[in-house]
Parts: C-alpha cells; structure tokens; sequence
C-alpha cells in the first residue's frame, strides 16, 4: 500500500477535481501516488483531462454554442447595435468578445463543476464568479458597463429559469419497475414547466401583438398585429389544453402505472410531431401580412432575407422539435421493456 | 457497409491493457499494464484517462463505477469493459501491425536478430 498524501494536498485535490470525476479520479490519485511529489505530478496531468471530460459530458459542446449564440444575441441590443458609438471604435469585435469568452467559458466550467446527482446543476460560486468577472472585463476593456451587465444578467436569469426544472430534482435512476412513478412525475413536472415557459413567452408576443394593434395606424398592419394575436392566443390555449401536463395517479398497480405513463410519452410525442400545425402556422398568416405591408419602405431584398431567415428560424424549431419526439420514442421502447415485469 | 474507426498505438495498448486486466481494468491498473508495453516510454496517468474518455466516445469500452473500496480511502473505482466494437477495432489494429511486422521481417529479417541489410528497391 502506498504512502498516504498530506491531508493539504488531498483537500487541494478535492476542490480542483470537479465533483462528478471526483470519486475515481481521487482514489486513482490516493492509490497511484507514494509521494506527495508523485501525488502532485499525478494531479497536475489528469486534471485538464477530467475537467474536459465533465464540460463534454455536462456543458456540452453545442451548449456552450447555444450559450454564445443567445449571449450575443441579447448583448447586441443591450450594447445599442449598430448605431452605438461604441460600434464605430476600433477593436470592438475583441473588446465584446473576450468578456463574451469569459462568461461562456466560466458558464461550461460552472456545469462541469456542478453536483454530481443534478446533470445539469451549477456551481454557484463558480456561474457568479464567471458572472462578476465578464463585468469586469467589460468595465477594463471601455465596453459600457450598464448595457452589458444587463445582458449578462438577462442571460444568466434565463438559464436559471430554464434549467431550473431539470434541477429541482435530483437525477432519475435507470427506469425500473421501482423507478416508474418518479420517471413519470418527472416527465410531468417537464411538461408543466415546459408549458409555463412557452406560456410565459406566450404574455409577452401577446402584449406587444396588442400594444402594437393599438397603436399602429394602417389597416392592414392593424390586421396582420389581430392575427399574430389570434395566433398567440391559439398556443397558448393548445398549450394549456391539449398539450396540458396531467397528474400520475396514485395508488395504483404497476401494470395501471405503466401504461398511463406510456399514452402519456405518446400523447407528447404526437404533439410534438403536429409542432408545425399548432405551433408554427398560427404566427404564419400574421407574420406575412405584417411583412408584406411593408411598414418601415424596406427594400424587396431585405423583406426577402427576412423571409428566408424566419423560414430557416421556423424549420430549425421544427428540427427541434422531430429530434425531442424520436428521443421519446426511445423512452417508449424502454418502458415496453417494463410489460410483464413484477 | 459500416466504416471502423481506426485506433493509434496508445489506443491499441489501452484496449489491450483492459483486455487483459478483464474485472480489474481501472485507471490505476490500466496505466501500470500500458507502462509495462509502453516501455520505455514513462505513461502518465492524464494520457491514459484522456485515451480512455476518447474510446468510451467511440464505444470502444464502457465504464462503471465499483463500491468503495478501504484501500482507496473508500473511494470507488471506474472500471472498464471492452464493447464488441472495441474488440473488432483491436483485432483489426493487430491484423494490421502484423503486417507491417512481416514486410519489416522480410526486409530486415527477425526483429530482434542483428542487423541484415536492406534489399536494394526492384
């Protein structure tokens, strides 16, 4: 048996591993080191690789691009894009960029540090301080401070709105016999929160849709802000009808449990198949009549790019929404595995 | 037709330390076996966790954590098992060191035997 290391350079291991590699990577460390040379050797080379291996599995790649895609997108306003005077200084794509990189990185590394039973939870010390230090790196670099903490905040708000349902619960257990009334309150509690959201997003299309309705002069303006309105008024209700969460009853045999559960995953599935009929093509007649009104004299080009942007926006949550539906249907083949089981 | 992706040298002696270690293929055992055929070249234990997590993408092993162990100051290990398609990577990796070991030998004679001549190129 090796030679334990000092109890410092452990607790110092402890804190740099991230928790969910924890567990092996420091018995590996413990079990591999007769030194406290060796042990710091062994940490400084598995280190990068562990903290790597959690942001893939955590943070994910494409999340970190979700992350900068959304960031950008709500620190392009905030910043007053493009007529800011800010925008006609030199270096400015770097001096956005590098807070921009800070707060993106810090994001993955405050994931991969998260607890180990939460997939998707943070390290709040680690997500403030990535938060703190975006902010100062826009004060350092001359980027107006106010307009940028506001669209950190504003990102950093959503992201814990939007993964707040994935993380008031520790993580689900393979699915069993045993699991199957916690599978199917999670997948429940999805669906509400789901629903609160899109309902959410629902209030605030519809608040302009109205506020616009009013104040706009053209008829045929004020026809295209009636029909987004009646659009909007036609998710929402679908949403909180039809696509409605349900209570999981109680008390029941497996054998009840598990078929509820099963209509439940294909009703949602189906539902999100029929996305483009009931969530996309309620905004389409209101979207083109207001495009082709023409309000603010575009020209022809920009309303066509506009065009094919929004067809490329819509086809994208269509994509989306196909990809949520087949992860679904392999839900469903492994709650068939479950028929007949005691 | 699938495609089989092709592993490296270091990918080849992970796969063949874990083959070999069968239960007890863990970080620490692993390393020791790849060590032994990597020698002399010193491993160290980051090269062999990023081989690992790079064949576990590929679905070349799987991993699992054990119970705590006493030895490990309770803590668990991260064992490995190779996957059918790691073991078809592997096989095929040594097929083709193989070849290229008897196009030397046929060159060079028995490696490991004293030094023999190159034939001139035909």
């Amino acid at each position: 048996m090796p030679d334990s290391p000092s109890r410092r350079l452990e607790r110092l291991a402890e804190l740099l591993i991230p928790p969910a590699s924890a567990e092996h990577a420091l018995g590996d460390l413990a079990e591999s080191s007769r030194s406290n040379r060796e042990y710091r050797r062994n940490l400084i080379s598995i280190l990068p690789r562990v903290v790597w291996y959690q942001i893939r599995r955590r943070a994910t790649l494409g999340g970190m691009v979700f992350n900068t895609m959304v960031t950008t997108l709500v620190l392009a306003p905030c910043l007053g894009f493009p007529r800011a005077p800010l925008f006609a200084e030199s270096w400015v794509a770097l001096r956005i960029a590098i807070p921009l990189a800070i707060w993106v990185i810090g994001s993955a590394l405050a994931v991969a540090y998260g607890p180990c039973d939460k997939p998707r939870g943070w390290n709040w010390t680690v997500y403030l301080g990535s938060l703190v230090s975006a902010i100062l790196a826009v004060a350092v670099l001359g980027v107006p401070v106010t307009g940028a903490a506001l669209a950190f905040g504003i990102v950093f708000g959503l992201s814990i709105a939007l993964t707040m349902p994935l993380n008031t619960h520790s993580a689900l257990p393979p699915l069993s016999i045993d699991s199957l009334p916690a599978h199917a309150q999670h997948f429940q509690r999805t669906i509400w929160w789901r629903n609160l959201r899109e309902s959410v997003a629902c209030a605030f299309v519809l608040l302009w849709s109205v506020s616009s309705f009013w104040s706009r002069g053209g008829l045929v303006q004020r026809a295209g802000f009636l029909l987004i309105t009646a659009g909007v008024l036609f998710v929402f209700v679908f949403l909180n009808a039809r696509a409605a969460s349900r209570t999981v009853p109680r008390d029941v045999d497996a054998d009840t449990l598990r078929g509820f559960h099963r209509r439940e995953v294909v009703r949602q599935r189906d539902i999100l198949l029929a996305v483009p009929y009931w969530y996309l093509l309620p905004f389409v007649p209101g979207t083109l009549v207001l495009v082709f009104s023409n309000p603010h004299n575009q020209p022809l080009a920009a309303l066509f790019v506009f065009v094919v942007v929004l067809a490329l926006v819509f086809y994208g949550i269509w994509r989306v929404n196909v990809w949520a539906a087949r992860r679904l249907d392999e839900q469903l083949l492994k709650i068939d595995t479950l028929e007949g089981q005691p | 037709m699938t495609i089989q992706a092709s592993i490296g040298q270091f990918e080849q002696f992970v796969l063949t330390a874990i083959l070999s270690l069968g239960e007890n293929a863990y970080g620490v055992t692993i390393r020791k076996v790849v060590g032994d055929l990597a020698a002399p070249k010193s491993v160290s234990l980051g090269a062999v966790y990023a081989t690992l997590d790079r064949l576990e993408d590929k679905r070349f092993v799987r991993s699992w954590l054990s119970n705590p162990t006493p030895e490990r100051g309770g803590r668990s290990k991260r064992h490995y098992r190779l996957e059918a398609a790691g073991e078809r990577a592997l096989r095929e990796s040594v097929e083709a060191s193989r070849r290229v070991c008897n196009a030397v030998e046929d060159i060079l004679g028995a490696i490991g035997a004293p030094g023999r001549r190159l034939k001139p190129a035909r």
